[in-house]
């Protein structure tokens, strides 16, 4: 008898000092985290990345391009000459942003619409997915084209672009983005134009050397024109885009400093355009400044 | 026998399930540390909170994360760069309201002080705050007001923007926590 109220004076006891135990512990649940911060800007370098600009933000980007290191001591090895593209990038929604951009030596006008689908966390899901699609026009082109044919508009042209990006861990973050490219190529000597179905691949990566600063890079071997496939390295007649640079971030500004052989800034022009081997020093310093606004 | 046991275990099934916990899940915790130059009063209205009426002891948890600016590359620098809320996603205090007696909860709202330990960006600190209690039916609410300094949690904030971040940040905490 005395034996069972004992017993049941220590469960008693054991009950009250578990309730007395650490609060902390009730309080614990599994929440799910989504990423941020996969990258530090829109941009890895040439190539979109999967962020994009937040509800009612409005970000203004100037991207300056200098020549090409190549050019010599008179030109002072490029820095004489600069093109530049402007880009206006608004966020609709937290998940679709839209952009207008313009580039000065190539002439094009394009719009596009960035579209996040999945972000990494979110069910545990080990990557973000965005839609890039944009559509181009070119405003130089017109003289040309008119000769040639009335019955389409051989100025415009359109890209998708599936940006899959994954934050692997704080420091380090890589995307890869298959690329889709529907363009004209001009010849400027017959006024004849030819269709490009081009299929690329964008492979870009980050790394954060500290609170502020990255190194990022990229390539974008072009793997596919019309059915032609092609060898990122043996091919002769396509040269592939390979740029890598520094991201400086302080306050409400990012700094993108890099070297490329990429001439052009366009989303067509990086990717298919491009006539520079960085093995020739056809190597082009740019910096990207953009600055925030909230509306 | 058989009865007295049963009795027993009537009453230790009461004393447990007679409950002396308050909890809360959607309790608010707003910080303002703005300057001139800059607004800067983000709130997180996911804070969980666990108050023990039996003996005053009072905790509290929130992600860092669940803290909403109005300017979004504020929110992504805040957890980026300066409470690193991947590496210390979680603040927390444990703590217990000092003095504390079961006449705090006859209904009327009344002063308390609060002891403990207040975790931020992974270092902890001794803290005391004054704050104010009040029980309603089942309820209990539980406000408080304090200053914390950034440079207590080892947070650095780069030069170029130190005087857009005052040093002082002013807490203000709301909750109400239900009978469990």
């Amino acid at each position: 008898m005395n034996r069972v109220f004992i017993i049941i004076s220590y469960l008693f006891l054991s009950f009250s000092s578990i309730a007395q135990e650490d609060l902390l512990l009730m309080l614990d649940e599994n929440t799910e985290t989504l990423t941020f911060a996969t990258f530090k800007s829109k941009k890895i370098i040439n190539l979109q990345s999967v962020e994009q600009s937040s509800k009612n933000e409005l970000d203004f980007v100037i991207s300056h391009r200098f020549g090409p290191l190549n050019s010599g001591y008179s030109e002072l090895y490029g820095l004489d000459v600069g093109s530049m593209r402007m880009i206006l990038d608004y966020g609709i929604t937290e998940n679709i942003s839209i952009s207008l951009a313009r580039s000065s030596s190539e002439k094009v006008i394009d719009a596009s619409v960035k579209y996040r689908v999945l972000t990494q966390g979110f069910k545990n899901s080990p990557v973000t997915i965005s839609s890039y699609s944009s559509v181009f026009y070119d405003t130089l082109a017109v003289k040309w084209w008119a000769i040639d044919s009335i019955t389409s508009n051989k100025n415009i042209g359109f890209q998708q672009q599936i940006l899959i990006a994954s934050k692997i861990n704080s420091n380090l973050s890589v995307q890869l983005s298959p690329i889709y490219t529907n363009y004209y190529k001009c010849n400027q000597e017959d006024f004849t134009a030819k269709k490009i179905n081009s299929w690329a691949l964008g492979i870009g990566s980050r790394y954060k050397i500290n609170r502020g600063v990255s190194i990022n890079s990229e390539w974008v071997p072009v793997i596919m024109n019309d059915s032609d496939i092609i060898h990122p390295f043996r091919n002769k007649d396509i040269i592939n885009s390979f740029s890598i640079g520094v991201d400086i971030e302080t306050g409400g500004h990012v700094f993108q400093l890099f070297a490329t052989n990429s001439s052009r800034m366009s989303d067509k022009g990086f990717v298919n355009q491009n006539a520079d081997k960085w093995n020739e020093g056809g190597v082009y310093f740019g910096f990207n400044i953009s600055r925030t606004f909230n509306l | 026998m058989n009865k007295k046991i049963i009795t027993l275990l009537f009453v230790l099934y009461s004393v447990c399930s007679f409950s002396q916990k308050y909890i809360s899940r959607n309790g608010s915790v707003q910080f303002n540390a703005s300057t001139p130059l800059e607004i800067i009063n983000p709130i997180n209205n996911h804070v969980s909170s666990v108050f023990n009426s039996e003996n005053g002891e009072i905790v509290f948890q929130m992600n860092m994360i669940s803290f909403k600016f109005e300017k979004a590359l504020m929110e992504t620098h805040f957890n980026e760069k300066y409470v690193e809320s991947e590496k210390y996603p979680k603040s927390i205090f444990t703590g217990k309201i000092k003095n504390w007696n079961s006449d705090f909860l006859d209904g009327n709202r009344h002063n308390v002080i609060a002891v403990g330990t207040i975790t931020i960006h992974g270092t902890e600190k001794e803290i005391e705050v004054k704050g104010s209690l009040k029980k309603n039916n089942k309820n209990i609410t539980i406000d408080s007001d304090f200053e914390l300094i950034i440079s207590d949690f080892e947070i650095k904030i780069p030069k170029l923007v130190r005087d857009k971040i005052s040093k002082k940040v002013k807490v203000e905490v709301n909750i109400n926590l239900k009978q469990k």
